[in-house]
């Protein structure tokens, strides 16, 4: 049975972009066309503003949280081609760095898992991708894939740094984490980057769509030697990509040709449900059923439903 | 197992927002079961600017959507004691062996069982107190959920579990009805409490609902309130109950024995019957029938059995009383013939009691999965976890890559880790999933908000006990850097300390010398007085402890020990360069002893070190406060005269360069 629990007025004063809820889901971050980013509290129930960060000139597209290792941390990329990143420091919050490198809109920010230290790759519609990095003293180093996706990168993420990756270095002996993510583009394209002697250089170019991609994710892994990254777009199409871990190739899987175009995949916490949404304004929840296929479980649609009531059924 | 999964819809929900066609939904994962869902633009533009206006939508609000939240409050009772039970069963499957673990499984069944009822009283309970209309309807609807999964549970005892020797189920499955059908009960009371019972308008049902159920004395008792008792037919009924024969395991008669007494017993029913002995009463007329099985007669009384399945085991008791577990399966479609018309009951708890009937176990808590809405969570991931040990599930691996006993108790414990308290529970459930038990608590385990140190410490002791190393590092790594930014050094060496971390231990290390140099003691003593082995994690922790180690042996008089342990760090090198100055006082009180300690080699390692910080920090020097540059002097004054004075005591001089 689905309900609603709470919900937060942001009051954001036009069109929210994103949200992302902190490692623990006790800190919302919504980010919107009023150029502004706003922090709530959501822990135990209530909904508290904590703060309004001003900075971007333009509509705030994504956010990104950094590993509460490295204390409360937030990217966030607009409109006005910057990446800023923000920190909280004795319960106040300030820009930490910006990062204006890019010669139009930043799409997508994403942290790289903690193990690399301080990440972050951004995608633009110039189509290049930069990775950030810190090591912490303050500096930071930013390294640009230009070109990445012609017409424009709409999308980055990171694949987990456990298993999967570990296996395909099994030949050279080593069990050292390959760095990799996965970004899609206006040119239809899915592509797998990975650094190899500091250097960012792409691994696999995944064709499948046949119009420009609009969100990729990589699944987080269960504990099998399989890499699973999802990829919409605006071909209406929803695509399950799998690499078995051994042959290295990837597998692809249709998840669904839904009626309108789709604009955002992600995975829970445990990679078991992919949530999609796009044009046909609706959120549905997809997983692998017992016969190992994907089937959708559950939607969340807009209507009267009210907070609180029962809805039919669950 | 039958492939007769019909395409289920997807359950539906609809937001509290109004529906605009140019704005679309997106939405962000929480833990668990758990979504934040807003209303955005659509498509996102990545290009152009804001010049699309704001749609028409009021309120940016985001909502924050669950999957069963609320049945983790009502239930608390139910999941904390089934927690218990099937933490004891999955002990007792690893101990014990055949036999004995049959017996133990048919105990977790009955435990289960008695969890559920109590849990249900309760509701009940709850539900009768409430004064708010809505609440009170909710209550209701979750008492009815309750009470569909134990009438699915019982009837799974029955066939997969607690199975009848000789597979002789009718019994079990008259224990079923009269659990679960109690209304021919109620009725008998009522009418036994009026005074004139057999005028009571109910009369008759009472005794035909409970001789469909087999309750033969409680009819006689009926009948003996009429007031024609006393007349022949009346007796003759009462002798033909008493005398019929009734199948238990514990009698010592086999069972072709008891069918042979019982055809006997019916041909006497038929023979009276036909003979026209019970013609004066109707009713009376119908009891008998219904003893010989009459087909008709049973169509007759559909309505007091209510659904398929009563009709299909009250006709059984009278028509087929020695029937195998297996052959239910051919007396299933005429019972439901009977009901077909009626449209009495929901298709679905229908479809998942035939597959039991049937024997489709698989069926069974698959139907179940998709068709219940609310304790199913609950249900089929403990259900498949007893069948799975009694082997009445299939063991092997589904595509996804584990069975399906795994794959509900993951779904079961998943829902558990999204809540704020239930989350130590659903723990348990993971660690008995041996394919993706430990991944997914790693992927949980991580998200857990360490609020205190206490939690920290709980969610730390549940990555020792499971050696999940790396999980262990990160909450200590957390916790450390969150003490460190608080100033908190002791706290954050502590838990630095637990993660083996050396670039964060050289971090706090640092501070703790800064501090020193700043206020000319140490915090937190007695943590660097014990560090024992973990000192060797990195060099600047040696360092510290080995400095400390200097102090303690200086002010404890051993100058012979402290000098050559202070000269061993001065040599080296260990300390950051900050330190040099300080660590090089410490050796002015060792110069001005009135006996000479440091002999020409020691005193000239202090000079090389000196020379060295006033060298190649030549800057740092510059910045050296007065009093600093004041103690160099002075220092390189001690270090002369203990020079000349160690050679006068050496008695001759050794140059090595």
């Amino acid at each position: 049975m689905v309900s609603v629990i709470n919900s937060v007025d942001t009051a954001h004063e036009d069109m929210i972009h994103d949200a992302q809820l902190d490692y623990y889901g006790t800190k919302l971050a919504t980010c919107s066309s009023d150029r502004s980013i706003k922090l709530f509290d959501v822990s135990s129930g209530q909904q508290t503003l904590i703060t309004h960060l001003w900075g971007h000139e333009g509509p705030v597209w994504q956010l990104a949280w950094a590993h509460p290792m490295f204390g409360n941390m937030l990217a966030s990329c607009g409109y006005d081609r910057k990446v800023i990143i923000w920190k909280e420091t004795n319960g106040t919050w300030a820009k930490l760095y910006e990062y204006a490198q890019h010669d139009s809109s930043v799409n997508s920010v994403s942290f790289a898992p903690h193990e690399y230290g301080l990440m972050l790759a951004c995608g633009s519609s110039d189509g290049s991708i930069s990775i950030i990095s810190s090591t912490g003293d303050g500096s930071w180093d930013p390294k640009k894939i230009t070109n990445a996706h012609t017409m424009g990168c709409n999308a980055v993420s990171w694949a987990p740094a456990t298993a999967p990756n570990a296996l395909f270095d099994q030949q050279s002996g080593q069990q050292q984490m390959a760095k990799r993510f996965v970004s899609g583009g206006c040119d239809f394209l899915v592509k797998i980057w990975v650094e190899d002697n500091g250097q960012w250089i792409e691994e696999q170019k995944l064709e499948g769509h046949s119009d420009w991609v609009r969100d990729v994710a990589w699944a987080p892994s269960i504990g099998l030697a399989k890499s699973i990254l999802a990829s919409c777009s605006q071909d209406c199409r929803v695509i399950i990509w799998s690499n078995d871990g051994v042959s290295g190739e990837w597998d692809r899987k249709t998840l669904n040709k839904f009626d309108d175009v789709v604009w955002h995949v992600s995975w829970s916490t445990t990679g078991n449900i992919l949530a999609v949404s796009g044009g046909d304004n609706k959120v549905t929840l997809w997983k692998e059923s017992l016969e190992g296929q994907w089937v959708c479980i559950s939607e969340v649609n807009k209507g009267q439903g009210q907070i609180g009531d029962r809805p039919a059924s669950g | 197992m039958a492939s007769s999964t019909v395409e289920r819809e997807p359950s539906e929900f609809k937001l509290p927002v109004p529906n605009f066609g140019n704005v679309g939904l997106s939405c962000e994962w929480g833990l668990g079961q758990q979504l934040h869902v807003f209303q955005t633009q659509k498509p996102p533009v990545n290009t152009s600017g804001t010049d699309e206006l704001n749609l028409g939508v009021e309120k940016q609000a985001i909502f924050d959507i669950r999957w069963n939240a609320e049945m983790h409050d009502i239930a608390r009772k139910l999941v904390n004691e089934s927690h218990n039970i099937f933490v004891m069963l999955q002990g007792q499957v690893k101990s014990l062996a055949e036999p004995a673990l049959d017996a133990q499984l048919r105990k977790a069944s009955k435990h289960y069982r008695g969890v559920l009822k109590a849990c249900q009283m309760e509701l009940i309970q709850l539900s009768e107190s409430c004064e708010e209309e809505v609440k009170k309807l909710k209550y209701e609807t979750y008492i009815q959920e309750f009470e569909i999964v134990q009438l699915i549970w019982s009837l799974c005892q029955i066939i997969f579990i607690d199975v009848a020797p000789g597979g002789l189920i009718l019994t079990a499955l008259l224990d079923w009805l009269q659990w679960h059908f109690p209304e021919g009960k109620y009725l008998a009371k009522e009418v036994c409490e009026d005074e004139q019972s057999c005028s009571h308008p109910k009369y008759w049902e009472a005794i035909f609902r409970l001789m469909l159920q087999g309750n033969t004395e409680n009819v006689r008792l009926l009948l003996s309130l009429h007031s024609h008792s006393q007349s022949d037919s009346f007796v003759a009924v009462d002798e033909l109950l008493r005398k019929m024969p009734h199948w238990t395991y514990q009698h010592a008669q086999s069972a072709a024995e008891f069918e042979m007494k019982w055809r006997h017993w019916r041909e006497e029913c038929i023979r009276r019957y036909e003979a026209g002995e019970f013609a004066a009463y109707a009713e009376l007329e119908m009891v008998v029938q219904v003893l010989c099985g009459d087909e008709t007669v049973f169509r007759e009384l559909r309505d007091y059995c209510e659904t398929w399945y009563h009709h299909l085991i009250s006709k059984l008791l009278y028509q087929n009383p020695t029937v195998r577990l297996t052959d239910l399966t051919f007396h299933i479609k005429s019972s439901q013939a009977v009901f077909n018309q009626a449209g009495l009951n929901s298709q679905e708890l229908d479809n998942i009691l035939q597959a039991a009937f049937e024997f489709d176990i698989h069926q069974v808590i698959k139907d179940t999965c998709t068709s219940l809405s609310n304790p199913s969570w609950w249900f089929v991931a403990h259900l498949a976890d007893l069948l799975h040990h009694c082997k009445q599930l299939d063991p092997q691996k589904l595509p996804f890559g584990s069975n399906l006993r795994e794959y509900l108790l993951l779904e079961y414990a998943t829902a558990l880790m999204s809540h704020e308290s239930l989350w130590q529970v659903g723990v348990d459930y993971l660690d008995f999933c041996p394919i993706f038990g430990s991944s997914y608590l790693e992927s949980y385990v991580e998200h857990i908000p360490l609020d205190n140190e206490r939690k920290a410490l709980k969610v730390l002791h549940i990555c020792d006990e499971r050696k999940l190393t790396l999980q262990a590092q990160s909450v200590c790594k957390i916790m450390g850097m969150k003490c460190l930014r608080q100033e908190r050094l002791g706290s954050a060496l502590s838990w630095f300390l637990r993660s083996k971390d050396a670039a964060v231990i050289k971090q706090v290390t640092n501070k703790f010398l800064t501090e020193y140099c700043e206020q000319g003691k140490f915090s937190h003593l007695d943590l660097i007085d014990h560090l024992g082995p973990s000192m060797l994690i990195t060099n600047s922790l040696t360092f510290l402890g080995k400095y400390r180690e200097f102090h303690t042996m200086y002010d404890r008089g051993d100058l012979e020990g402290a000098s050559s342990l202070l000269l061993s760090l001065i040599s080296s090198r260990l300390a950051p360069k900050t330190f040099w100055m300080t660590l090089l006082m410490d050796a002015l009180p060792l110069l001005n002893l009135p006996k000479v300690i440091l002999n020409i080699q020691q005193t000239y390692e202090i000079m090389h070190c000196l020379e060295e910080l006033q060298r190649d920090g030549t800057t740092s020097y510059k910045n050296m406060s007065e009093a600093e540059v004041e103690k160099a002097k002075l220092l390189r004054v001690a270090l002369n005269k203990n020079l000349s004075r160690a050679i006068i005591e050496g008695g001759s001089i050794k140059v090595e360069s």
